[in-house]
């Protein structure tokens, strides 16, 4: 249901993600001041061997899978709007410091900024910045679920090779720093407040085509960053 | 139509599953344990569950009922101390039992058959860490005790036997003890013998207190105390 949920929100994301790019085109074509590059892409991708650290209970008590991950990155004038969705699962390997279940699903959804830094034609290095809200689901017995959540502030930075203009493979790391609102007695607070994880990733980018114009540019006058810059 | 309805009520029925355990919410349970001669007591498991009813202890030391959910567990180590994160239950389930030296196949609990079970009742919601008071856990004694007929037919006996039992409930706020457990018997004219086995705490003893009638007329009434040292033990009565 939140799997449902999420996909419907990526794809009113999409939605308007174009319908502004029209727009957007539109005022460009009239500026005779603006220069807009817009465009818009959609990554899936795998989170590969998570790693928690630190002294927490998920560095302590999981052992975490690789992460199924959807991301819809709007790029406009050089900076880059991310909405990620990121799911896991963490099978607990000591339930005396989590509590007696056996395993969890994490769940990550979040909204980023990031700069794209074109290196060649083909090649571009985009860090970004990332915060967001943690859902953490245990299950105890039959139906019963333990719900944890908080907050996080995530960095990540792709790789990203472009193949074709709709086209490109990515690689790269994402680490989140968590800030749970598990509480707890306060011996023990300090292994529930924070949680890092440090995540490399890899994937697959699907991207309209690109869309820049100039002072004074109409009609016709579409030209691709990478002929015009 | 029908299997709409039906759904619906599968749909109503699954919303009313209780919801056992407070969201993000953990606890710590701790508790050192010793044997009778205050030495440390290894790999003794110790779980914290909850029950939406009430427990009560069955003859033979059984627990009436299984837990609900297991919410943390763990076993102590050489120096005989448990530490563990626990769930926290919510407020409602107001039997919330903490056992140490618990057995339980579904939850994987495999109890030391040497020792006694002690049952720590939580009925208040917790708030803050669980620390538990040093618990001594006593080994278990086989006890048989029976009772031969040497005198005239006639005579009636009644008795009872008083010992404690192996499984112990420990009111956790009051620090009050359910361990006592009485035994009763009668031996009419018909009857010439009667036997029982008992599991006793070792260090312990039984009381057996008796009167012996003959018709309507009482003979003869008192009692006799049995200790209990050695991990079987066999005891005989004869009247």
């Amino acid at each position: 249901m939140n799997l449902i949920f999420r996909a419907g929100i990526v794809f009113v994301f999409c939605l308007s993600a174009v319908q502004a790019q029209e727009q957007l085109e539109d005022v460009a074509i009239d500026s005779t001041k603006q220069q807009t590059h817009l465009r818009f892409h959609f990554d899936l991708g795998a989170g590969v061997a998570p790693q928690a650290a630190g002294d927490n209970f998920i560095a302590n008590g999981y052992d975490l899978t690789t992460s199924f991950d959807l991301a819809a990155t709007f790029e406009y004038n050089y900076l880059t709007f991310h909405l990620n969705f990121t799911r896991y699962k963490g099978d607990v390997t000591d339930p005396t410091v989590t509590g007696n279940y056996t395993s969890t699903r994490f769940s990550r959804s979040s909204l980023g900024i990031g700069y794209p830094w074109k290196v060649s034609n083909r090649f571009t290095i985009n860090p970004s910045i990332h915060y967001g809200e943690i859902r953490l689901k245990s299950n105890l017995i039959g139906t019963e679920e333990l719900k944890d959540n908080g907050q996080f502030i995530g960095v990540g930075l792709k790789m990203i090779y472009e193949f074709t203009d709709w086209f490109s493979l990515y690689a790269g790391m994402s680490g989140y720093q968590d800030f749970l609102r598990i509480k707890t007695p306060s011996a023990i607070q300090k292994s529930f407040d924070r949680a890092l994880l440090i995540v490399p990733v890899i994937g697959l980018r699907f991207s309209s085509s690109k869309t820049s114009r100039k002072k004074g540019e109409k009609g016709d006058g579409i030209f691709t960053r990478r002929d015009g810059l | 139509m029908k299997d709409s309805y039906f759904i619906l009520f599968l749909i109503v029925l699954s919303s009313c599953e209780p919801d056992l355990v407070e969201d993000n919410r953990r606890t710590i349970v701790e508790v050192k344990i010793t044997d009778s001669e205050q030495e440390a007591l290894p790999n003794i498991n110790v779980a914290y569950g909850v029950s939406e009813r009430e427990i009560f202890i069955q003859d033979g030391d059984q627990i009436n009922q299984r837990f609900q959910a297991v919410l943390g567990q763990d076993i102590s180590n050489t120096s005989g101390d448990v530490s563990f994160i626990s769930l926290v239950a919510k407020p409602q389930f107001n039997t919330q039992l903490i056992i140490i030296n618990a057995e339980s196949p579904f939850f994987n609990l495999v109890e030391n058959p040497t020792y006694e079970k002690i049952i720590y009742k939580l009925n208040d919601a917790v708030d803050g860490s669980i620390r538990l008071p040093e618990t001594t856990l006593r080994k278990k004694a086989t006890v048989g005790f029976s009772i031969e007929r040497l005198s005239a037919a006639n005579t009636t006996l009644f008795y009872d036997l008083s010992f404690k039992r192996t499984t112990t409930v420990v009111d956790f706020s009051s620090g009050e003890r359910l361990e006592d457990d009485r035994s009763f018997g009668e031996l009419t004219p018909t009857i010439a013998s009667d036997s029982r086995t008992l599991q006793i705490p070792q260090g312990t003893s039984l009381l057996l207190t008796y009167s012996i009638f003959n018709g309507q007329e009482l003979l003869e009434q008192g009692s006799e105390e049995y200790l209990i040292n050695e991990s079987t033990e066999n005891f005989e009565f004869n009247f």
